[in-house]
């Protein structure tokens, strides 16, 4: 596909059809400020803002990513980093297929903090949720105070894809979604969204929303 | 007492009493494991237990004072390990230590009064048998009952007792003495069956006997280091023996041996084969002397030469890779401090051999004994430390310390001291701790067996329920508790063990209940764990609960247990008391346990006050749900409190609400788990029935309708929403009614929200996203009602200012309608573009340009929105598609691209429109600030040929925008720029050291060191060093180009002008050191002595230092002056020397014969002419002569031979040898007259030198050339 040049292969307006979509609730967890709008806006909208504000309840986007015959429609709960905001993520948790734990490498608080966030996945998101750690701001290394290998130790310890990423040179960026996808299960049902048209729909539209089946 | 024990004795040996159980001894019926019990032999009134012993071993005490608590005084000293798995050996319970008192007793008796000797060797199977120093041998049964005693040896004056050794059946006993005889004794009466003087090499001892495993079949090993097989026959009623040397040890002496005994009647080694395994110092053996003698293997086994061989075989189950399983011999070798392990497989008639594997210990060993099929008991050499080793992790379990035991050695045997030490000096050394008969293991029980010097001692591995009746008698309940657990987890594949394991550990939970009447909170933790982990929690209620004189320890280990998800239901009892307790501690930890807990197990009515007090929401909508089934009281009751909360910043308990509504709406419970299947669509239709109500249940009047979701929005438009959007992607909303309730939610929205109303905005704003969402992923019909409303929001020319992320998902829902062609029947794509364009969605308008191709304003959208990233990846994908007028719209957008990122575009335009750069720059033209700043980028990259007037219009740019730098760009673009246009600029912005630069660059000196002179002279005190500094190595650089006059007036100027002010003084110095070189030093000094004179006051001294400088450097310089001539003087010598000494040297000639005439050198030629020619030529290198007139006939002929018109190529300077072809240079060949030498004789020179050396012409120095 001509349009896919780019490692992550977002889908353009004009893309092509695919074979099959799937479709998977994504939730982004971390504390706050480390740069998880950042990096959604990023691989959403291809933007960088040196000033972002910060999120006020969770944001929804959705982006596509290919991947050989299949498209991966990410539906992204983007969640607020702050503390009084902590208490609603189970609801958006609960029920999401992965999950984008980030962290600032410049802030060793915001790894510890990283670390709750993925202990509580396990414990109490769904059991088979994917969980990728990014450790975001990675063109600021020089002021870096988490190491990389400690990080990836601890991620390979619990299971977790691991990426540092920088939404503001877009390094990795869709990398880390990419390879989400791939280790999402595509052949069996397709998320929460495995919605059934009514038949009584109106204008009776079919095109867009296919499931696997 | 003790005159009953003296009789009897003696009345064994004397052989009238055999076996006679009358004695006291023989009243002791021991039971082997039961040592300590009862009854003891020792002459004490109180009963000492076993530990009472070791103690007495250990530190001597007085028994007495020896009691129980003093015992558990001990433990207590022992520090409590928790990571107990890790250290298992720590706990000193796998080992059990016993001493055999019966044994003992008659040891010492023995030897006091039959004068028997120390012991000196041990046998253990289901009897033991003593042999003492002495040749007396004692034998008793399993009990320790004094059978027999054997003075046999003793009475034959064969000295000491070296080895024993009971038959597989227990009927025959062999004894080896040190003095080499060896006798069969049947075990029953103490008779001597056979005695054999003559089996082994004669005048050697006995090292080693042993029954292998053919019953008529023994084999033993004498000091010369011989095995000799002993097969004993019975032929017509007489016993006899043949013996045989198996095993000479003249090629090297056998250590020891073992013989492989197999108790398994099925297994092939048991009936078909005799197998041996032997030890010499160098290596071991595997020997097959059944059906015939055979080496099946044999290895190397080094190790420190003080140190023996070790051999020990037992049968092992072995699970081999491919998971197959088979019980083996598996024997193990040991020298030093190195364990190897080899395992013998029977497959197919063949008997194999297989390395497992070699363990390196820390130490020198002196005993290896296998104790039972997964331990390995290694005694250390050097302090009598023996160490469990569990074969399988390598990992040593525990040690023990033995050297108070005093282990004896066999080394007098090993030394041969009763054959008069006939044997070699290797197995002497090696022999010094030679323990191979009075250390011994015993496979019925798995016990190793330890001969004291007048004492046995037992060493056996404690099974798991052995160490724990171990640990408890000791009160070590938490290690018995860790114990306990690792052996139930052990046995989980297991399940019969399972069983029996639990039942044990129930027992030991009764033995600790017992045992801490007292103090019941003492290893609380342990205990509990164990009954957690065996899943016996009913027994934590029980009497464990009773007995407690105060519960916090208990509650709070329970607390930790159910945090941890390993306890979810607990007695009602203590489940009231732990809410009680936490209730007036910790509340967080109260709502954790209310929340793990079951509900069944809660006082209901003091967890709901409980929570209600202490406002735990979680809790109660749990406790709600879970236990009262009701999902909809919470939110009633909750919902109308969130904005009190809300207002002091506490979020918590909206955030819970909306989680919990979100939770029911996709049919999972709260805070985990699921809602049970049958309520599903009941618990959605009651929450979506409260959410939706129009009054609240006790709401006033003048209430607004729909409180509950006014007071949601009220809180938090956006997660309200978000819950919405959550839970319709549910499957119930999308039926038919779903539809329709989303419709009436979405109109309820509508009605709560309010488009135009001034606070509502922003969430109108949310709520039109949340809207346009439903419409694109098609769950809610594009009604007009929606779409006006929407439409609305989206065209609006935001008056208020918006933020950012309002403003992304307005152009998001936007977009979303467009994707789906809600849009198209409202509006034309013209139209939207406009209202794209209006409201600055750009990446809509970009959309819709798309869609109508027209490419031409779509990198506009871009520079808008400014969001370079995606439009270099748009610029760099569609770079060559000519209808999308790339460069058009680049040419076109240039000043904002260069804004935005000039960096990115530059490089971009170099890459791709190198051509096109010109035009580039006209655009820019108006813009100076864009259009230096696109040189620079162009000038950097280098590799763009740039018009010299685009150099000068870059300069004048810089010298605008960064005079700083043109110095600079003047120096490293040398080039590039007009001079005499730079010269100009400069003038007129008054660079003065770019003019400097440029006038010195063209060539008017004069000119450039004015004007750095004049800087000079303006500099303020500050920058006039670095200044002069410039100007004087200006100087420098000039003063070549200049003449005489010149240069003396400059460097002149600049002395004054430094030495003028004072500040400078620190670098007059270096200054009339550069200017010396290329001035007058007279002049130079004069100059000094003026300004001296004009500068008034200053001394002499200012400038002494100058003149002591010159004068220095004179000296310095006139010594140089005269060490380079002598060093040349001396070369000049040292050659001279040298030719001098190779004209002198002496040149050899071999032959008297010209090579070319073979003449004799002397004849004079005689077709020659007599003059210059009469001479001989000698090549000094060959040492071939010929006469002269000779070479030159021949060089003539050979020029003639050549071409006369060509010129000879030959070097006249070079010689040719023609005997050997050697080419050289002619100084090197020699002329002399034919005249002028004389022969020495051959005789003359021989008479010196005896040598036979060739001929030498001796030539007289004076008549060389």
């Amino acid at each position: 596909m001509a349009n896919n040049q780019r490692g992550g292969g977002i889908q353009r307006p004009n893309g092509a059809t695919q074979n099959k979509i799937c479709q998977f609730k994504l939730v982004l967890l971390g504390e706050s400020a480390v740069g998880k709008s950042s990096l959604v806006l990023r691989f959403v909208k291809g933007q960088f803002h040196e000033y972002q504000e910060s999120t006020i309840g969770a944001a929804f986007l959705t982006q596509t990513v290919h991947i050989e015959e299949t498209a991966v429609k990410f539906e992204i709960w983007d969640t607020a980093g702050q503390e009084r905001y902590h208490s609603l993520a189970p609801m958006y948790y609960r029920g999401a297929q992965a999950a984008i734990v980030v962290y600032d490498i410049q802030n060793q608080d915001s790894f510890v903090r990283a670390q709750t966030w993925v202990k509580e996945l396990q414990r109490q998101a769904s059991p088979n949720i994917v969980i990728a750690l990014a450790g975001n701001k990675a063109d600021l290394a020089a002021s870096r105070a988490v190491d990389y290998e400690e990080a990836k130790q601890y991620a390979d310890e619990n299971g977790l894809l691991f990426m540092e990423t920088s939404a503001k040179t877009a390094v990795n960026v869709n990398e880390i979604f990419l390879a989400i996808a791939k280790k999402l299960p595509k052949n069996e049902g397709t998320g929460p969204q495995q919605n059934i048209r009514p038949s009584g729909n109106e204008t009776n539209r079919t095109s867009g929303n296919c499931c696997s089946k | 007492m003790d005159s009953l024990k003296a009789p009897s004795l003696t009345s064994l040996i004397s052989g009238t009493d055999r076996g006679s159980s009358d004695s006291l001894l023989g009243s002791l019926n021991l039971d082997l494991d039961e040592i300590d019990d009862d009854l003891s032999i020792l002459p004490v009134a109180e009963l000492p237990s076993l530990d009472a012993i070791m103690n007495e071993i250990d530190s001597d005490l007085d028994i007495d004072s020896i009691n129980s608590s003093n015992i558990l005084a001990d433990n207590k000293r022992t520090s409590y390990t928790p990571t107990f798995n890790d250290e298992k050996h720590q706990s000193g319970s796998i080992l059990r230590h016993v001493i055999f008192q019966g044994v003992t007793a008659q040891i010492s008796s023995a030897s006091e009064r039959i004068e028997a000797g120390y012991a000196s060797a041990v046998c253990v199977s289901r009897m033991i048998a003593i042999g003492t120093s002495h040749g007396f041998i004692l034998s008793f049964d399993g009990g320790q009952t004094l059978k027999w005693c054997c003075s046999e040896g003793q009475k034959k004056h064969q000295g000491a007792v070296s080895a024993l050794s009971f038959n597989v059946d227990d009927t025959r006993l062999l004894a080896g003495f040190s003095r080499g005889a060896i006798l069969m004794i049947n075990t029953q009466t103490g008779d001597v069956l056979r005695t054999l003087l003559d089996a082994i090499s004669p005048n050697a001892g006995v090292l080693a006997i042993k029954w292998t495993s053919r019953p008529t079949l023994a084999l033993s090993l004498d000091t010369g280091g011989c095995v000799w097989s002993l097969s004993f026959t019975r032929r017509m009623g007489v016993r006899g023996c043949d013996s045989r040397c198996l095993f000479s040890g003249a090629r090297g002496e056998v250590c020891t041996f073992e013989p492989l005994i197999v108790n398994d009647e099925s297994h092939p080694f048991q009936n078909n084969y005799t197998l041996v395994a032997l030890a010499t110092l160098s290596k071991f053996f595997i020997l097959m002397i059944r059906p015939r003698l055979k080496v099946i293997k044999y290895h190397m086994l080094s190790g420190p030469a003080d140190s023996l061989p070790l051999l020990s075989w037992q049968m092992v189950l072995i699970q081999s890779a491919d998971s197959s399983r088979s019980v083996d011999p598996v024997l193990a070798t040991a020298r030093g401090s190195s364990l190897y392990f080899h395992q013998l497989t029977y497959h197919n008639g063949r008997i194999n051999v297989t390395f497992l594997r070699q363990i390196t210990l820390g130490y020198n060993i002196v005993s290896l004994h296998w104790l039972g099929s997964k331990n390995i008991a290694c005694i250390e050499r050097d302090t009598e430390t023996l160490h469990l080793i569990d074969v399988r992790t390598n990992r040593e379990l525990e040690s023990t310390d033995l050297s108070s035991l005093g282990i004896i050695y066999s080394s007098a045997q090993f030394k041969g001291i009763a054959t008069g030490g006939n044997v070699s000096k290797a197995l002497a050394l090696a022999g010094t701790f030679a323990c191979y008969s009075t250390i011994v293991s015993n496979d019925y029980n798995s016990t190793l067996y330890i001969l004291g010097k007048k004492s046995l001692h037992g060493i056996s591995v404690r099974s798991w329920s052995d160490r724990l009746s171990y640990l408890t008698a000791k009160k070590q309940w938490a290690e018995a508790f860790d114990l306990a657990i690792d052996g139930y987890e052990s046995t989980v594949n297991k399940p019969r063990r399972h069983i029996i394991t639990k039942e044990r550990i129930l027992q030991l939970f009764d033995d600790y209940l017992n045992g801490t009447n007292r103090c019941p909170e003492l290893y609380l933790e342990s205990a509990i764990k164990c009954l957690i982990v065996i899943d016996r929690h009913d027994l934590l209620w029980q009497e464990l609960w009773d007995r407690l004189y105060s519960q916090e320890v208990y509650l709070n280990i329970l607390t930790q247990h159910i945090l941890n998800d390993k306890l979810t239901l607990i007695s009602p009892t203590v489940s009231q008391a732990l809410l009680d307790y936490w209730s007036k501690s910790s509340i967080e930890k109260l709502e954790a346990l209310i929340l793990k807990l079951e509900w069944p197990c809660l006082d209901l009515h003091q967890a709901l006050s409980l929570v209600k007090n202490f406002q735990l929401y979680k809790a109660l909508m749990h406790l709600n749900t879970k236990a009262l089934n009701d999902y909809a009281m919470s939110l009633v009751e909750l919902i109308p409190l969130i904005n009190e909360n809300n207002e002091f910043g506490d979020r918590t308990l909206g955030n819970n609400i909306l989680v919990y509504i979100s939770s029911c709406l996709a049919g999972r419970g709260y805070p985990t788990g699921e809602i049970p299947e049958n309520m599903l669509s009941n618990v959605k239709h009651e929450i979506m029935r409260i959410l939706t109500a129009q009054h609240s249940k006790d709401g006033t009047d003048n209430e607004l309708p729909y409180p509950y979701l006014r007071e949601l929005l009220k809180f938090d438009t956006r997660e309200t929403l978000n819950v919405l959007s959550l839970a319709f992607m549910e499957r119930e909303f999308s039926t038919e009614l779903g539809f329709s309730q989303r419709q009436r939610i979405i109109n309820i929205l509508l009605d709560i929200i309010k488009a135009d109303d001034k606070d509502d905005n922003q969430k109108f704003g949310i709520l039109c996203n949340f809207m346009s969402q439903q419409i694109t992923t098609q769950h809610l019909p594009d009604s007009a009602t929606y779409l006006t409303q929407i439409i609305n929001y989206i065209t609006r020319e935001d008056a208020l200012q918006i933020t950012s992320r309002q403003h992304i998902e307005k152009e998001q829902t936007f977009m979303n309608l467009l994707e789906t062609n809600t849009l198209t029947s409202r509006f034309t794509f013209e139209e939207m573009l406009e209202i794209a364009n209006a409201t600055k969605c750009y990446s809509v308008a970009r959309y819709i340009l798309e869609k109508l191709k027209k490419y031409e304003k779509i990198v506009e959208t871009f520079v808008l929105s400014k969001n370079d990233h995606e439009l270099f990846r748009y610029i760099m994908e569609y770079k060559n598609c000519d209808d999308r007028k790339i460069f058009q719209q680049i040419l076109q957008h240039f000043q904002s691209l260069l804004e935005m990122n000039c960096d990115k575009i530059s490089k971009f335009i170099i890459e791709f429109y190198p051509i096109c750069i010109p035009q580039f720059l006209q655009n820019t033209i108006d813009v100076p600030k864009l259009n230096y700043v696109f040189l620079q980028e162009l000038i950097n990259n280098g590799t763009v040929a740039l018009d010299s007037n685009e150099y000068d219009k870059y300069l004048n740019l810089l010298s605008d925008y960064n005079p700083e730098n043109v110095l600079e760009f003047l120096q490293n673009q040398n080039h590039l720029y007009d001079i005499d246009y730079a010269l100009n600029l400069c003038e007129q912005r008054n660079l003065t050291s770019s003019m400097i630069y440029l006038y010195e660059k063209k060539c008017d000196y004069k000119t450039a060191f004015t004007l750095s002179m004049e800087c000079l002279k303006e500099s303020p005190e500050s920058t006039a060093e670095a200044q002069a500094l410039k100007v004087c190595s200006m100087c420098v650089r000039i003063s070549n180009n200049l003449n005489d006059a010149d240069r003396e007036t400059y460097w002149f100027e600049l002395i004054k002008a430094v030495l003028s002010r004072n500040y400078l003084s620190s670098i007059v110095k270096q200054v009339l050191h550069l200017s010396s070189s290329y001035v007058d030093l007279t002049k130079l000094v004069q100059l000094i002595m003026q300004n001296d004179v004009q500068g008034s006051a200053k001394s002499f001294g200012d400038i002494k230092h100058i003149l002591i400088g010159m004068l220095t450097n004179f000296e310095y310089e006139s010594l140089l002056l005269k060490t380079t001539q002598n060093i040349l003087g001396r070369d000049l010598h040292t050659k001279l020397v040298k030719e001098k000494q190779q004209a002198e040297a002496g040149i050899y000639c071999k032959f008297l014969k010209c090579s070319i005439c073979k003449r004799k050198l002397s004849d004079s030629v005689t077709n020659a002419s007599q003059n210059d020619n009469n001479q001989i030529k000698i090549f000094s290198i060959c040492g071939h002569s010929i006469h002269n007139s000779c070479y030159e006939k021949s060089q003539d002929e050979c020029t003639n031979e050549i071409e006369s018109e060509e010129p000879c190529d030959k070097d006249l300077n070079k010689l040719q040898c023609s005997e050997c072809g050697i080419i050289i240079n002619e100084i090197d060949s020699i002329y002399l007259s034919k005249t002028n030498w004389s022969l020495i004789s051959k005789n003359d020179m021989n008479i010196d030198l005896m040598l036979k050396a060739p001929t030498r012409l001796g030539l007289n120095n004076k008549l060389l050339s």
